[in-house]
């Protein structure tokens, strides 16, 4: 298989995952590092189900670092299908 | 005319002017009692904001076309007069430290505490001033476990960003009265009060940035959990 050819079904699928992770987190702009929880606990005292927010510590990503790969993996992808051709032609 | 006479016409007057609901305008009425939990508990006692009682928190929440932020403020502090038998009469301040919100984006936090936006280093806290509740109703009243439970509209001034308006927020009050089981986590009687509201950011002069069009709501919604205890 051509080198190039195997590069550009590599750089589509890094995209496809990236654009997959971006809208599975949420489609969110910035990318977070913690993210606000609810949680319901019962409180026997007052009788009644009380919410409070936890911070859970990830990886969300955003837009801030999604279109950056996605915009580099699209550049180098054009490349390598630049380079599929010359090669093909050289040949 | 004679005496039984003159005193039958005064007699059947007043009856008349009771029955009409005329007597209470000539004769003094007794001070207006608010209203109250039924749980022989007397007196205004002062409530103070504790998270030995429960975590006290602001959850904001902004919904915008591009972007969801949730969030919240862990510093919640304050203090409430609160009497059992007049709710009516609950006043008191609750104060909130900007530098406690949180929202899992630091540098988003750093934004949100800066000159732009909520410049905390010139207006540090969001204040409630609550100076009575309207609408009281009791929802409530478990005297096996001491406790009640009232619905009301809390009334006062919110200040953010230095910039005070008047607000009224629905509001849900329950009381509980000291028992072994409150005073494992706090001494006194425990109030617990929750609040939704919404609060414009560019009615109290943040002027927020113009990128952050269409990530940013102007009204945020906010839901809140006050704990407090008279004993603390």
């Amino acid at each position: 298989m051509n080198i190039w050819k195997a590069s550009i079904g590599g750089l589509i699928a890094l995209e496809i995952a990236t654009l997959g992770k971006w809208l599975f987190d949420g489609r969110q702009i910035l990318t977070k590092q913690q993210m606000a929880v609810e949680k319901l606990v019962r409180d026997e005292v007052f009788g009644t189900t009380v919410s409070t927010t936890e911070f859970v510590n990830g990886f969300w990503l955003g837009l801030d670092i999604a279109v950056p790969i996605v915009v580099a993996c699209s550049i180098c992808t054009g490349f390598c299908f630049w380079q599929m051709r010359r090669t093909r032609t050289v040949a | 005319m004679k005496t039984h006479t003159i005193f039958s016409t005064i007699a059947s007057t007043c009856l008349v002017a009771m029955f009409y609901g005329f007597f209470p305008l000539v004769m003094p009425t007794p001070a207006q009692a608010g209203t109250g939990f039924n749980l022989g508990t007397n007196g205004a006692k002062k409530i103070t904001l504790d998270n030995k009682v429960n975590t006290n928190e602001i959850k904001f929440l902004s919904e915008a076309p591009l972007e969801i932020i949730k969030g919240s403020a862990s510093s919640v502090k304050g203090t409430f007069n609160f009497d059992p038998q007049n709710i009516e009469g609950t006043a008191g301040e609750i104060i909130i430290q900007v530098k406690s919100m949180n929202t899992g984006v630091a540098l988003r936090d750093t934004h949100m505490s800066g000159e732009e936006w909520l410049d905390e280093a010139r207006f540090p806290a969001i204040t409630f001033k609550i100076t009575s509740l309207s609408d009281v109703k009791i929802t409530t009243t478990d005297a096996s476990a001491g406790r009640g439970v009232a619905t009301g509209v809390a009334k006062g001034s919110f200040t953010l960003h230095g910039v005070s308006k008047e607000m009224s927020i629905p509001i849900t009050l329950t009381y509980v009265k000291e028992s072994a089981a409150t005073k494992q986590r706090a001494p006194g009687d425990f109030v617990f009060v929750q609040g939704k509201f919404n609060v414009n950011w560019k009615e109290h002069g943040v002027k927020g940035k113009n990128s952050a069009a269409g990530k940013v709501n102007e009204n945020i919604s906010i839901d809140a959990n006050f704990f407090g205890a008279n004993g603390l």
